[in-house]
């Protein structure tokens, strides 16, 4: 079975290296394939010292554009599975088997790895509000509960990948509006707990004014994702 | 009630102007012509108004303004954020392509590094 990590990173220079170290004994199951979307640290430099796959975007396109880039090519080369990883620190490489394990015993289309379901929550108040609020639209129009729709550790199967790749994702944000146009696509998912570590270094996508766009645009996409028709998401099998 | 001879003349000047550069972008290929049609628009309803002045002054009545001149403020208002609209929607489609090609240029790149690699080998 073939099966990749997927990193999306951009500017990631403090914690690229130590990232990709500790994925490389894994690298009998795994191939490795890095997203670069337009650092203009030293990542690029990082990143030519190792004989793994580096897609470079020549513009930053954000997070969205990165992993599907990085899914288009897995899907093309025929991969079956993709475990899309942050280039951060933040997910943890024993929880890798774990989630492709699962992946594969639960027949799911995608797999995410939850912070909120190990019992450890380190996130910020307004944030936990927000990814309870986010949960709830989920609850409401799909029946489905997920704890962490912006959890970025996740595996996906071919069916899942090409939902990725298809112009129905939405791509500038895809958390929970991605979740509810999947599950409304077909697609069956679940969620492992997984112990997040902390960051790093950096500080994520979402901070001050961009975090508030943030919540405006995904409450938008939300809106729009629920409005969407069933027949205009149909996966052919 | 008719418009003044003297308004008449500036706004037909304005619309020749209007009309001037936008035609003379399109025929040096700054403006693509697909582009050029709210602003083509915008000129030839100067000219149109200048001669229906009666449809100005019906407008201005049952839109409750003032004056004539608040009334072709107005217009010429709802005209800039059409315009601004279709520049966003030219906007946003363009980022999608330039999307797209973004991602087809890391592929390659990539295809072509492996391309090279089998090559070396063999």
């Amino acid at each position: 079975m073939k099966k990749a990590i997927l990193i999306p990173v951009f500017n990631e220079e403090v914690s690229i290296k130590v990232v990709i170290d500790s994925l490389l004994k894994l690298r009998d199951r795994y191939d490795i394939i890095v997203v670069d979307d337009g650092s203009y640290d030293k990542t690029p430099d990082i990143l030519k010292d190792y004989d793994i796959v580096v897609l470079r975007h020549c513009i930053n396109s954000g997070y969205g554009a990165a992993i599907q880039t990085g899914l288009r090519y897995l899907y093309d080369k025929g991969y079956e599975q993709a475990i899309l990883f942050d280039g951060d620190g933040q997910h943890p490489v024993e929880s890798i088997d774990v989630i492709s394990l699962e992946q594969i015993k639960q027949k799911k289309d995608i797999v995410i790895g939850s912070r909120f379901l190990s019992g450890y929550e380190d996130v910020g108040t307004l944030k936990r509000i927000a990814l309870k609020f986010f949960s709830l639209i989920i609850y409401i129009v799909t029946k489905v509960t997920i704890k962490d729709p912006t959890s970025g550790f996740k595996c996906l199967n071919r069916r899942a990948m090409r939902y990725y790749i298809s112009d129905v994702t939405p791509l500038s944000f895809p958390d929970a509006d991605a979740m509810i146009l999947a599950i409304k696509s077909g697609l069956t998912i679940i969620e492992i707990p997984v112990r997040m570590n902390k960051r790093i270094s950096g500080r994520s996508m979402h901070y001050g004014l961009r975090a508030v766009m943030y919540m405006m645009n995904m409450f938008f996409s939300l809106i729009l994702c629920v409005l969407k028709s069933d027949d205009e998401l149909k996966m052919e099998e | 009630m008719d418009m003044p001879l003297k308004q008449k003349i500036f706004a037909i000047v304005l619309a020749v102007i209007l009309l001037g550069i936008v035609f003379e972008l399109v025929r040096r290929r700054k403006l693509k012509i697909e582009y050029s049609w709210l602003w083509i628009l915008t000129g030839l309803s100067i000219p149109f108004l200048v001669w229906r002045y009666d449809l100005l002054l019906f407008l201005t009545n049952i839109s409750g303004a003032v004056s004539s001149t608040s009334t072709l403020f107005a217009f010429a208002f709802f005209f800039i954020i059409l315009l601004n609209l279709h520049f966003s929607i030219v906007i946003s489609d363009m980022q999608n392509r330039l999307k797209y090609l973004i991602q087809e240029n890391a592929i390659l790149r990539q295809t072509i590094v492996e391309l090279t690699d089998k090559k070396t080998k063999y």
